[in-house]
């Protein structure tokens, strides 16, 4: 899927999706993906998610070839609308 | 008043027939009848057009409707209903019920033969099976509903429409997440109440400086009684898991929503309401990561809802059901108005692969809490209309304890009610409807 570009300069967050298989191993991935450049913000072992930070969204599919990673995807932002608004 | 109970559910007296129903999940009909059998002591008959009604201690199994009606003694009911209700491939039991408001409208009238069968079982029957598939909302009197909602001195529209007021289910003991800008913990009305709260907004407190999220734990979990107004809460007894993963300022990121789930899922809630989105456009696919987290949920026994999203303007301008709620494994919520219309901000159905709206709920002119001091206020949104299903879903799962993950989505489903005038593209299964 695309990834948007960040707004310049800003790091850029992702959510790594780990595969099933690899769940009671998170840990050796959390390893790989460091070193292959993700800076980690958490570790969601509930439900097998990475996230973390990156300068660069060329390395997403870097983070994807890695063992035991399914998708990589550049996290979406949400606004709701002001609170005055009529429809939320 | 007496009571007569079934499935550990009680019923005034004189509104049941006597007889069960028992509703199984899709594609293990086969493993609930056994397990129906095996609870009742009764002889599992399938319905055919010879077969319409249960003989004492039979249960008639009608295939096409994954529903039983079981006829056994009253002494039995309860802790037959009790045992089946935890089985494997059982939905939901509960005693056959007689609707007043279309026992009038006999089947003749309708052109149904009724060939020789009692007419009263007729009407019984055709009433339960209105319950639990809900066929059809017009013989159950839209206007009457609409009308209803006006007074609103007892509770709100919302709760009246989908029949939270009637319920006796509270969501004791069941967690309910909500996702949102936190929550307003000085609140008067959630005094008393236990509250779990967690910020996953670098350096903000959970206390709800937005309003966004206090409003909608209203809506969800607010208390049967509040001092000096209707009630606007559905499950009010539910135990309050309040997420903050949008700021103050209303805004927030995937990964702090996925920091929620992953919470929510890990202390066990039943629930997590998201009346959260972003828009997408026509022909947009889901997130591969929030559909492989929301199915894990659900084989965890936690069921995701989600707000189907505000990007339209009808009747000139409809847009796709947002993300997260565009995920097969993610119900959809639409926003409906008290006349039960399609609020004009509601998305539709448009995007293949989940991207449809699953159900519908109240989300116009919706008073719920409001921040001090402010403390109620009236809002519009698919966001409203969210809250409204997530509390009526902790109704159902305090009611049947095996039904968690999809098979709670199922039922609020397989429960709503139809709304015929309306597209399912813009509605789903209907409105939703407490148990």
């Amino acid at each position: 899927m695309s990834r948007p570009e960040p707004p310049g300069g800003q790091p850029i967050e992702v959510s790594v999706l780990v595969d099933g298989e690899h769940l009671a191993a998170i840990e050796a991935v959390v390893a790989e993906l460091e070193r292959t450049g993700l800076r980690i913000s958490a570790v969601m072992r509930t439900v097998g998610v990475i996230t973390g930070t990156t300068d660069d969204t060329s390395r997403c599919s870097a983070f994807e070839a890695l063992e035991g990673v399914e998708s990589v995807e550049v996290a979406r932002t949400f606004q709701l609308p002001p609170p005055d608004s009529p429809i939320q | 008043m007496e009571f007569e109970t079934a499935g550990g559910r009680e019923y005034p007296a004189g509104t049941t027939t006597g007889r069960f129903l028992v509703l199984f999940e899709e594609g293990t009909a086969e493993a609930g009848v056994a397990a129906l059998s095996e609870a009742t002591g009764a002889r599992t008959v399938t319905a055919t057009d010879e077969a319409t009604e249960p003989e004492p201690n039979q249960a008639l199994f009608f295939e096409s409707l994954g529903v039983a009606v079981v006829d056994t003694s009253p002494e039995q009911m309860q802790e037959a209903g009790l045992r089946a209700a935890g089985a494997d491939g059982i939905l939901a039991v509960e005693a056959e019920r007689i609707n007043h408001a279309i026992e009038a409208r006999s089947y003749a009238e309708e052109g149904t033969p009724t060939g020789g069968r009692s007419a009263e079982y007729l009407r019984g029957f055709r009433d339960a099976v209105l319950h639990l598939t809900t066929a059809d909302a017009g013989g159950l009197g839209i206007e009457a509903a609409t009308a209803a909602a006006v007074d609103e001195l007892q509770a709100t529209w919302g709760l009246q429409a989908v029949r939270a007021v009637h319920s006796c289910y509270s969501g004791k003991a069941i967690r309910v997440a909500v996702l949102d800008t936190g929550c307003d913990l000085q609140h008067p009305d959630l005094q008393g109440r236990a509250i779990q709260s967690r910020s996953f907004v670098p350096g903000e407190a959970v206390q709800d400086a937005n309003g966004h999220g206090t409003h909608c734990i209203g809506t969800s979990m607010g208390p049967k009684c509040p001092p000096g107004g209707p009630r606007y809460g559905v499950a009010h007894d539910a135990e309050i898991y309040a997420g903050k993963v949008l700021s103050n300022a209303g805004s927030g990121s995937d990964s702090q929503i996925l920091g929620g789930i992953n919470w929510a899922v890990q202390d066990k809630c039943v629930v997590i309401s998201m009346s959260l989105g972003a828009g997408t456009r026509p022909g947009q696919s889901y997130s591969r990561v929030f559909e492989a987290v929301a199915a894990r949920a659900q084989r965890a026994g936690t069921l995701i809802v989600a707000a189907a999203g505000n990007e339209s303007n009808r009747p000139g301008e409809v847009n796709p059901v947002g993300h997260p709620a565009n995920c097969p494994s993610i119900m959809a919520v639409a926003a409906l108005d008290s006349a039960l219309g399609v609020a004009r901000f509601s998305n539709r159905g448009i995007n293949p692969d989940g991207g449809q709206v699953d159900i519908a709920a109240p989300g116009v002119d919706v008073y719920s809490s409001y921040p001090l001091p402010t403390r109620y206020r009236r809002l519009n949104g698919t966001s409203m209309a969210t809250p409204h299903v997530a509390g009526v879903a902790a109704l159902f799962a305090e009611a049947n304890p095996g039904a968690r993950g999809a098979a709670l989505g199922q039922l609020l489903t397989t429960r709503a009610r139809r709304l015929t005038s309306l597209s399912s593209a813009d509605v789903g299964a209907g409105l939703v409807q407490a148990p």
